[in-house]
């Protein structure tokens, strides 16, 4: 009897629990099956009878669909015969990126040590929309904002961003949000509003979309794990369509826009940890990076500094880790290292150059060889650690001075500044090649202006003999030459000139011959005669004609010509 | 007798401008050793200059880069005596000035001396920064030029009959004040350089004795780099140097290397 009473009871348990088990399920629906590229269908999973069924999924579908809405919850309880039954439903606004057969994947969830599976399915998708004119754009709203993440998989530490991008078919003005600070499990870089954005179209469902990524988001996860990146509200500002500017537009009485509330669907990334046995030269940096070292002198006085320069340039988490610890050798005091950051957080991550001067001071003379600088950082695009090498010059340490005295004390940074300084570069080429033996006071070319300068002197000297010896024998000179003076200077004379002044050179000419001529006026009896016309001429310039002087020239000539004759 | 006078002049200047047939294998060497030296073999464009040196041929820039190559190759001594060489052959080479004073700081041994009066600081400056080719050529130049305005002007009294003499007395005065300044800072340049030599230490450390004997007392010790003069050589194995005139001593000749040789 007590046999079959446990009997019953363990049937009605099994039962009891069947029955529970019963209507347990999750299904995987969407909303059309056969549909184009421009149209937003809504995919929705629905928790049968599943108490602590998820709020968000992450859809995986990343490259195939954009998520421009959700995930929107619903939960639908009722009571049928007795027998309670829930409904919990999850459902995202997609639209396709590709054409074709579309595979919608089995989706798993593990809920209370429960796992429940939907069933994968096809959809189609095609270019065009089979839809009636009139069923155009009835469905789409006028705005709806995307999420689009630049990598669904990201290392902890790698640096990633999210954009937010608005469609919109209406005008808009402005857009504001509240600035992102902080997320749980990520250090957040940057949340830039975009003020400016570039757009482009796109016709979604026979309506017309301008798309603009009007805010991003950086991140650098802190954790691994799966991360739901919750829903951005944004308030957009938009121009009332149908009116026309008033006079209400007038910033004292508002403006003719309307905002609008709107929000950007959350997005899923799954943080992957890092790969172990990353080494003690690792200290979180991620991305691709290219190392240089430079040391300022490797000759350097006791008690002196040196700097030794360490540059890392290239992408990825620049902003987020420190240089690995090195080693130097003993005998410096090596401080701490001098950072300078010239980087930028471009679209996807950072990118430019970290520098770390390190100031060296040797206490102690004698040749010094310093371990290779090493830095380890993960390459997210060869999925492994990557260790960078790079060898320092030997040092040599110079004792310093007796006979300068105290050395003992550090330098200041200026100091080490002009330590820093290095010699010139060498000389391409030779411009003057001279003997070994070269003495300038040998060489002829250094006294040729000497040389010019002799002869310059024995020019002057000639000339000035020549000077002196005219000088002497100038009245044998005037005599030779006194003929060809004075017909030179009576040629010279023309009938354009003034009477007056031919007249008074007519005389000139006359006077400085016989006085050339070293002769008197009873030489000849026409002289007197010719000084008395000259004279006479001279009291009456006004009445002399270009005849009269004609005359006189003639006369005069005639009288040169005779006394030669004699 | 003036086309005579510029041809004469014409040809003396090709005379003088004439350059130095560039020697194609000198040329090909020297850019072998600017190629070891960027290339980082320091030892190997030491070697190469040094070669060229060896050709009784010398530049500034020889002297010069192979100060550069002892520098990188750690051998500030040698670094800056070839300096040091290159300054007599280009003192206005202000490479030469930014190289020495780079190692300057390098030199262990080191004397501040109290400031000079300014009068002889500046005739030191003028002495080392004009060579004495340069000189040479400046005093030839105002000499050519005070007989030239002096021509001239016993050229334009003649023509004008009149006497010029003050203008003789300004040109004179003016133009022998500078070639006898000039002249007499020329000159002795020149007697130092001939009665003065110079060498830089080219050891660590060396000992300074007081006898030409290696038993003899230590008088002190100077460093690598340091200038001293020589004042007398004993069989090329010993010198007599002084450093800054008071400290006088004996030195091996081998840890020493002359600048002018």
């Amino acid at each position: 009897m007590v046999k079959v009473r446990r009997s019953i009871v363990f049937i009605s348990i099994i039962f009891l629990f069947s029955t529970m088990l019963w209507g347990q399920r999750v299904t995987c629906t969407v909303s059309k099956t056969n549909f184009s590229i421009q149209e937003q269908v809504q995919i929705t999973f629905t928790f049968e009878n599943i108490k602590n069924s998820p709020r968000s999924i992450d859809l995986k579908l990343h490259d195939i669909f954009s998520v421009i809405g959700g995930p929107y919850s619903s939960t639908n309880y009722s009571w049928v015969n007795g027998k309670s039954t829930s409904t919990h439903k999850v459902s995202y606004d997609i639209i396709a990126k590709k054409t074709g057969k579309i595979l919608i994947p089995a989706y798993e969830f593990k809920i209370k040590n429960q796992v429940y599976k939907t069933e994968p399915f096809v959809v189609m998708v095609s270019k065009t929309a089979k839809v009636n004119a009139g069923d155009l754009s009835v469905d789409m709203p006028s705005m709806f904002m995307e999420t689009v993440l630049d990598k669904n998989k990201v290392y902890q530490g790698e640096t990633f961003t999210l954009q937010y991008l608005l469609y919109t078919a209406e005008n808009v003005v402005n857009y504001t949000t509240t600035p992102l600070n902080t997320l749980d499990g990520f250090i957040v870089d940057r949340f830039d509003l975009n003020n400016s954005p570039n757009s482009t179209k796109k016709v979604i469902n026979g309506k017309e979309y301008l798309i603009a990524g009007i805010a991003s988001l950086s991140l650098t996860p802190t954790q691994s794990g799966e991360f739901v990146l919750p829903q951005k509200p944004f308030r957009i500002s938009v121009k009332r369509s149908g009116q026309s500017r008033t006079i209400f537009d007038d910033p004292f009485f508002g403006t003719n826009t309307k905002d609008i509330n709107i929000v950007a669907p959350s997005d899923t990334i799954t943080v992957l940890q890092l790969p172990a046995a990353s080494g003690p030269a690792f200290t979180g940096a991620i991305g691709e990076f290219t190392m240089k070292v430079k040391i300022d002198s490797t000759v350097v006085q006791e008690n002196q500094a040196t700097a030794l320069h360490v540059e890392l340039t290239g992408r990825g988490n620049l902003e987020h880790f420190t240089f690995p610890e090195q080693s130097f050798p003993e005998g410096f005091e090596v401080f701490e290292p001098k950072v300078k950051n010239n980087f930028k957080l471009r679209e996807k991550d950072y990118s430019g150059e970290r520098s770390w001067e390190y100031v060296l001071i040797a206490s102690k003379p004698g040749t010094f060889h310093f371990d290779d600088i090493v830095f380890t950082y993960f390459s997210p695009e060869n999925k492994k650690y990557i260790t960078l090498r790079s060898p320092v010059k030997d040092l040599r340490v110079i004792p310093h001075n007796e006979l300068e005295g105290d050395y003992t004390n550090a330098l200041s940074p200026d100091e080490v500044r002009v330590l820093s300084k290095d010699i010139r570069f060498i000389q391409m080429g030779e411009s003057k090649i001279y003997d070994s033996n070269y003495d300038p006071v040998q060489d002829h070319k250094n006294w040729f202006l000497y040389y010019i300068a002799g002869l310059l002197i024995l020019f002057f000297i000639v000339l000035e003999i020549i000077w002196k010896i005219r000088m002497n024998n100038m009245k044998q000179i005037r005599y030779k030459n006194a003929l060809k003076t004075a017909l030179t200077r009576f040629n010279k004379i023309s009938d354009e000139q003034d009477p007056e002044h031919i007249l008074l050179e007519i005389e000139a000419t006359f006077i400085n011959y016989l006085r050339d001529k070293q002769l008197n006026d009873n030489v000849h009896a026409d002289i007197p005669g010719i000084k008395k016309t000259i004279e006479t001429y001279k009291y009456a310039p006004g009445m002399l004609s270009h005849v009269q002087l004609n005359q006189l020239k003639d006369q005069a000539l005639v009288l040169i010509e005779e006394i030669e004759k004699v | 007798m003036k086309h005579m006078i510029t041809i004469s002049i014409v040809l003396l200047l090709c005379l003088v401008s004439l350059p130095l047939a560039a020697d194609p294998t000198r040329d090909q060497l020297f850019k072998q050793g600017v190629s070891a030296y960027i290339g980082e073999d320091y030892q190997l464009s030491i070697d190469i200059f040094l070669q060229l040196e060896e050709s009784n041929q010398v530049s500034w820039e020889l002297f010069y880069n192979l100060g550069n190559s002892y520098y990188r190759n750690g051998e500030l001594g040698n670094a800056i005596r070839y300096w040091e060489k290159a300054k007599i052959l280009a003192p206005s080479q202000s490479d030469i000035d930014h190289n020495l004073l780079i190692a300057e700081k390098y030199i262990i041994d080191k004397v501040v001396l109290p400031d000079m009066f300014p009068l002889f600081k500046w005739y030191k400056q003028i002495q080392r920064q004009l060579s004495l080719s340069v000189s040479i050529q400046i005093i030839g130049f105002l000499l050519l030029l005070m007989i030239l305005l002096l021509g001239l002007v016993r050229r334009a009294s003649r023509l004008n009959g009149k006497n010029h003499k003050a203008r003789y007395i300004t040109i004179l005065s003016v133009f022998l004040v500078l070639i006898v300044l000039l002249s007499s800072i020329t000159i002795d340049t020149a007697q130092r350089r001939k009665k003065e030599k110079y060498a830089i230490i080219l050891e660590d450390s060396v000992e300074i004795l007081s006898e030409p004997t290696d038993d003899a007392m230590v008088l002190f010790i100077l460093h690598e780099g340091s200038k001293v003069k020589v004042n007398k050589n004993i069989e090329d194995l010993w010198s007599n140097i002084s450093y800054f005139d008071d400290k006088v001593g004996w030195i091996q000749s081998s840890a020493i290397g002359e600048i002018e040789e």
